[in-house]
């Protein structure tokens, strides 16, 4: 136990992997085009792609002091600045997901380093950071693009104890999850009993600013939300988890209010249009009622009675994971749960870690 | 409940439909290649004359394989769908094909001495 009472559980936070810890990680040529663009110490992403747009620090607003002395004490952000992360957090175990992932959707064409990336990533994880028995976990990532080479991944590396899931970054990818090119990665999962985590990212907001969004705020509020409401609608119409029934599926970093939103828009919907989903066999928002979701950036009204509906009308506490998403700019430590008076003691450290436990077994 | 006479079956001939009022209900009534449905005619959506709608099959989907486009068809359940909203129920019962917790209430057709009659 760390610094609370509760045993913790964060299910999301984000290992900042640089370029240049990947790079020997990457086969030629691109090992040696990453480094030409900028050296092997600063393999810079932009040998990679485009960051995404928009100042997450509110122009210096937004200060992580602590983690910039972390960063510091580590050498950067290595693996051994982790065990800090934790003891800020004050989480027992965590699951690192990859910053690079987020941005997959940003690879269009028929281009291979989503997949690169993904291997990289993992195999560089499961080498250098990952450690069951201290508690860091990861996931490995999941180039949409390849579902081919995607599931090549999952089989090569679910039997990992340091593997807990898949991950699929929700912007951008086309066609959306709910299509059939996607079976055999869900087939995959579904087989290894690997979650499979789809988690809004920053990927897509850039497309809102080159539609004449002005502001940050905008295209984060709109963008994260837009990538995770398009893509349980996919999946829930196109009944994959009539075809997948055993497929543990898990929304992140959305908050919570938009999940009842969707659960009756599409019932709504459906009772007007059942034979558009005629793989369903109950209302779309039954299959939500199966999804797990995390926490973050959690909606905290000024009457905690709405937040209590919203946590009711999605099936309780079961539902929820803990997620911190730091060092991300809008985090919340296990405090935004710890401090609800609206839920019991039980209902705490369900979401903390009982919910962690049931899907990613950690 | 009460059988309430409706019509000679003659004037009720396959593929056609009669909308009555019964003791203040719009009541339809079909004949199908030779079966009969009496089902109310107010929608339990928003009152639409759902009985004035389109008759079908029950759209169906078989997942037949990874990776494969689901196989759509028709099965062998008839459907009423409403004009205004789409909302679907089967003929027979008068369940909806979406949530079986809401129902369209439908009636017994019957036959005496070449007479339709209703049981409401």
């Amino acid at each position: 136990m760390g610094k609370y009472k509760y045993r913790v559980v964060d299910s999301d936070a984000h290992y900042m992997e640089g370029l240049d810890q990947l790079v020997d990680y990457f086969p030629e040529p691109w090992k040696s085009r990453m480094i030409g663009s900028s050296g092997k110490d600063k393999a810079s992403i932009a040998g990679i792609y485009p960051i995404s747009t928009g100042d997450r620090s509110v122009f210096g607003r937004i200060q992580r002091d602590e983690f910039t002395e972390m960063q510091r004490n580590a050498g950067g952000f290595t693996p051994e600045i982790i065990p800090d992360v934790m003891e800020f957090l004050g989480v027992d175990a965590i699951n690192m997901l990859s910053q690079k992932m987020l941005t997959f959707s940003r690879i269009k064409g028929d281009d291979p380093r989503a997949t690169l990336l993904a291997n990289a990533y993992t195999d560089y994880m499961l080498d250098k950071v990952v450690n069951p028995d201290e508690g860091i976990y990861t996931m490995a990532p999941l180039p949409f693009q390849e579902p081919k080479e995607a599931v090549e991944l999952i089989d090569r590396v679910s039997h990992e104890k340091g593997i807990i899931g898949g991950c699929f970054a929700t912007a951008g990818p086309e066609p959306p999850f709910g299509n059939r090119k996607y079976d055999p990665i869900y087939e995959a999962a579904e087989a290894n009993n690997l979650p499979i985590v789809f988690h809004a990212g920053g990927g897509g907001i850039d497309e809102f600013v080159n539609a004449g969004y002005e502001k940050f705020i905008e295209t984060h509020v709109l963008g994260f939300l837009m990538a995770n409401q398009s893509q349980i609608t996919s999946l829930v119409i196109q009944g994959i988890p009539e075809k997948f029934p055993n497929l543990k599926i898990v929304f992140q970093e959305s908050g919570v209010f938009w999940i009842p939103l969707m659960m009756h828009r599409l019932d709504t919907e459906y009772l007007k249009r059942q034979s558009e989903a005629p793989l369903l066999t109950k209302k779309p928002s039954e299959y939500i009622k199966d999804m797990y979701f995390g926490i973050q950036p959690l909606e905290v009204p000024e009457d905690l009675s709405y937040l209590r509906q919203v946590i009711d009308m999605i099936g309780g506490t079961d539902r929820l994971l803990y997620a911190s998403d730091y060092p991300h700019w809008d985090y919340d430590p296990p405090s935004a749960i710890t401090d609800l008076s609206i839920l019991s003691e039980d209902e705490k450290q369900r979401v903390l870690a009982g919910t962690a436990h049931e899907v990613f077994g950690i | 409940m009460t059988q309430v006479p409706i019509c000679d079956v003659t004037e009720l001939p396959p593929g056609e439909r009669k909308i009555v009022e019964l003791e203040g209900k719009s009541i339809g009534i079909f004949n199908i290649d030779g079966t009969y449905y009496a089902a109310s005619n107010t929608c339990p959506h928003r009152g639409g004359p759902v009985c004035t709608g389109r008759i079908g099959h029950e759209l169906l989907a078989d997942f037949v394989g990874v990776g494969l486009r689901v196989k759509e068809h028709f099965g062998p359940n008839l459907v009423l769908a409403c004009p205004w909203h789409g909302w679907e129920f089967n003929l027979e019962t008068g369940v909806h094909l979406g949530d079986s917790r809401i129902s369209l209430p439908v009636y017994e057709v019957t036959i005496h001495d070449k007479t339709l009659f209703i049981e409401i």
